[in-house]
């Protein structure tokens, strides 16, 4: 099973890049994939974790330019000692997983660089180009059960 | 010459403070401040909406707390429109608050104190957090994931999401509950108690390594204040407002909702965005009361479920010096967590849960509504007033984490009394000046209306006002 986390916040407009690409994957109901959309990462998810065979996180990033989209593993790792322990960063997340239920399942963080993280709803045009291209591939992968070289054709064809 | 401790910021607590301790000529703490460092204002905010917009827009105080601000705003409405809301509608208000109180719990014993209570206060700050606990805990650590899931689930599946759901409305609730939801809900519950027991097992049997903190963890005697049943239950919904002494003698069997402001002042001091209500008959500052978990289980005679009730029965057999200490906070979440899950079961069977008549339509009826529940920290009150065209004019909120707003200032100074000396902080009192904040559980998001994360940040301040030592974390 492959789960799908969007997070972020879709009332920053470009944050909520997680939420448009879940609602896409949604539209076409694949099967073998479990879709989540939520504001941040918490402890909470870290069950539904531990019972997928791949995991794939999507966020919105600030870092480069405007609609890159960067596809990189997520190994279990502690960022820092956490203060505010109801949030947490994708490697925190999966170090919770393996510590409570003892799983570590291949891991994916592909983040789509913002252009406008201004107060109101939807992406902009180029952020929205993006949604529907990782939304194939990433049915694309579930329907060949391609999971171990998801990260390779996704880098590839985007 | 004087000095000052600063602890900036306060970790493991929702929202941004900072402490200030004021040292002596000796080196010893004579005065403590905790400063809520950030503000919003939705009071102003407010004015001229529409009262309907109301819930919707209070919800957005807090994401750890939406559901008490919806309900408590979403009362207030209904007084607005003075209908009478249809039973079943209040059935699943009182649900999705219990299902609130039960996740928000769940975060504060289980995600930000159960660090300190299972690996210690003195333990190695870097791996006192709830990776720690995972670690060494596995087990309570997946019984906290449980429960929180417990009550966001539960929200969920009752108002359509865990976050903002816009259900709770004037007059009602939007949908009824179907069978098929309220069994989803049944599903979960027998895991729910099952983890709560456990954990109040593993809590009591360690009580006995805290005796220094119950002795003075904010431990002196104040009122308390809570919402209580017509036959002194446990309430979260609705029912009598209640005031009690320290000695459990009620003050006031029920404050009249729309006169509260002669009973309750708002006092504001310059160091804190944060007001300090009192107890108006008493004055400023000593009216000092609390309210929350340990206020509520001190003012009721019984829960009103099994299980609670036999937990409830040997919280109240603890002396009455302990029963004061605000570390029993922590006792008193763990009880509440579980009339929690064991109510809801209780509502879920109710003959008409599942009646579609939910919502009771109107137009406004008054100008003047209160509406007035327990959140989590305690009690919460809204107070709105409208013109002829129901746009807000005039909005007073009194956040359940306010209420506690002296006390927390007098516990810290209680904590760094008894643990700081000569100056000096060591980690173990950092953490325990942190701590006694932790277990009033402060949402200052909510509470200030602010913007932002909330870790800790202690000043020991000289008599010149030098800073003399600076402690910041988060």
């Amino acid at each position: 099973m492959i789960l799908v986390i969007g997070y972020g916040n879709p009332l920053r407009r470009d944050d909520g890049v997680g939420w448009a690409v879940i609602a896409a994957i949604q539209a076409q109901a694949p099967p073998d994939v479990t879709c989540l959309a939520v504001h941040q990462l918490t402890p909470e998810l870290s069950e539904a974790v531990a019972h997928a065979d791949v995991v794939i996180l999507i966020d919105a990033s600030i870092e480069g330019e405007a609609g890159d989209v960067h596809i990189t593993p997520i190994l279990p790792c502690r960022d820092g000692t956490p203060t505010m322990t109801h949030h947490l960063s994708p490697r925190s997340l999966l170090d919770m997983t393996q510590w409570l239920y003892d799983k570590s399942p291949f891991t994916l963080l592909m983040t789509i660089t913002g252009a406008d993280f201004g107060v109101g709803e939807g992406l902009s045009d180029v952020v929205r180009g993006k949604v529907a291209p990782l939304a194939d591939l990433i049915v694309w992968c579930a329907t060949q059960s391609c999971h171990a070289d998801l990260k390779k054709r996704t880098t590839d064809a985007l | 010459m004087t000095q000052t401790i600063t602890i900036d910021p306060v970790t493991r607590i929702e929202g941004h403070s900072k402490i200030t301790l004021f040292l002596d000529d000796a080196g010893e703490v004579h005065d403590a401040q905790f400063h809520v460092t950030q503000f919003r204002g939705f009071e102003l905010l407010s004015e001229g909406r529409p009262f309907r917009e109301m819930p919707s827009l209070m919800a957005r105080i807090c994401g750890i707390c939406p559901i008490s601000h919806l309900i408590a705003s979403a009362k207030a409405c209904d007084e607005l429109l003075a209908v009478r809301i249809p039973e079943t509608a209040v059935k699943l208000r009182q649900m999705v608050n219990l299902a609130q109180m039960v996740q928000s719990h769940a975060l504060s014993f289980f995600y930000l104190s159960s660090p300190d209570l299972l690996l210690g206060m003195d333990s190695n700050p870097d791996n006192r957090h709830i990776f720690g606990v995972a670690q060494a805990h596995p087990e309570m650590a997946r019984g906290g994931v449980k429960l929180r899931q417990f009550g966001q689930r539960t929200i969920e599946i009752l108002a359509g999401k865990r976050i903002h759901p816009a259900w709770i409305v004037p007059g009602g609730v939007t949908e009824p509950l179907t069978a098929d939801r309220r069994d989803q809900i049944l599903a979960m519950i027998p895991e729910a108690k099952q983890f709560i027991l456990n954990a109040l097992t593993l809590f009591k049997a360690r009580l006995h390594e805290f005796a220094d903190e119950i002795r003075t963890f904010a431990n002196f005697p104040t009122l308390h204040m809570g919402l209580v049943t017509k036959a002194n239950g446990l309430e979260f919904y609705d029912g009598d407002l209640r005031i009690i002494g320290a000695d459990g003698k009620t003050l006031v069997p029920a404050v009249d909702k729309y006169h509260y402001q002669e009973v309750i002042g708002e006092a504001v001091e310059p160091y804190s965005y944060l007001k300090s209500p009192y107890y108006k008959p008493r004055g400023y500052p000593n009216g000092m009361y609390r309210v929350g978990p340990l206020s509520r289980l001190n003012i009721v005679s019984h829960a009103g479920t099994l299980l609670a009730d036999q937990e409830l029965a040997q919280f109240k057999a603890l002396p009455d010096d302990q029963r004061q200490s605000s570390f029993h906070y922590h006792y008193a979440r763990l009880i509440e967590m579980l009339f929690g899950v064991e109510r809801i079961e209780q509502l879920l069977h109710e003959p008409d849960i599942l009646s579609t008549h939910v919502h009771a339509l109107a137009s406004p009826n008054a100008y003047e509504g209160v509406g007035i529940s327990e959140a989590p920290r305690g009690t919460l009150l809204h107070h709105y007033k409208i013109d002829d065209d129901g746009l807000i004019r005039y909005v007073n909120l009194i956040i359940a984490t306010g209420n506690n707003n002296l006390a927390m200032n007098k516990g810290v100074l209680q904590v760094a009394q008894h643990y700081i000396h000569g100056g000096e902080i060591k980690e173990g009192a950092l953490n325990r000046v942190e701590a006694v904040i932790r277990a009033f559980d402060p949402c200052l998001s909510c509470s200030t209306h602010a913007i932002g994360q909330m870790p800790l940040h202690i000043e020991l301040v000289a008599p010149d006002g030098t800073v003399v030592n600076e402690v910041k974390r988060g």
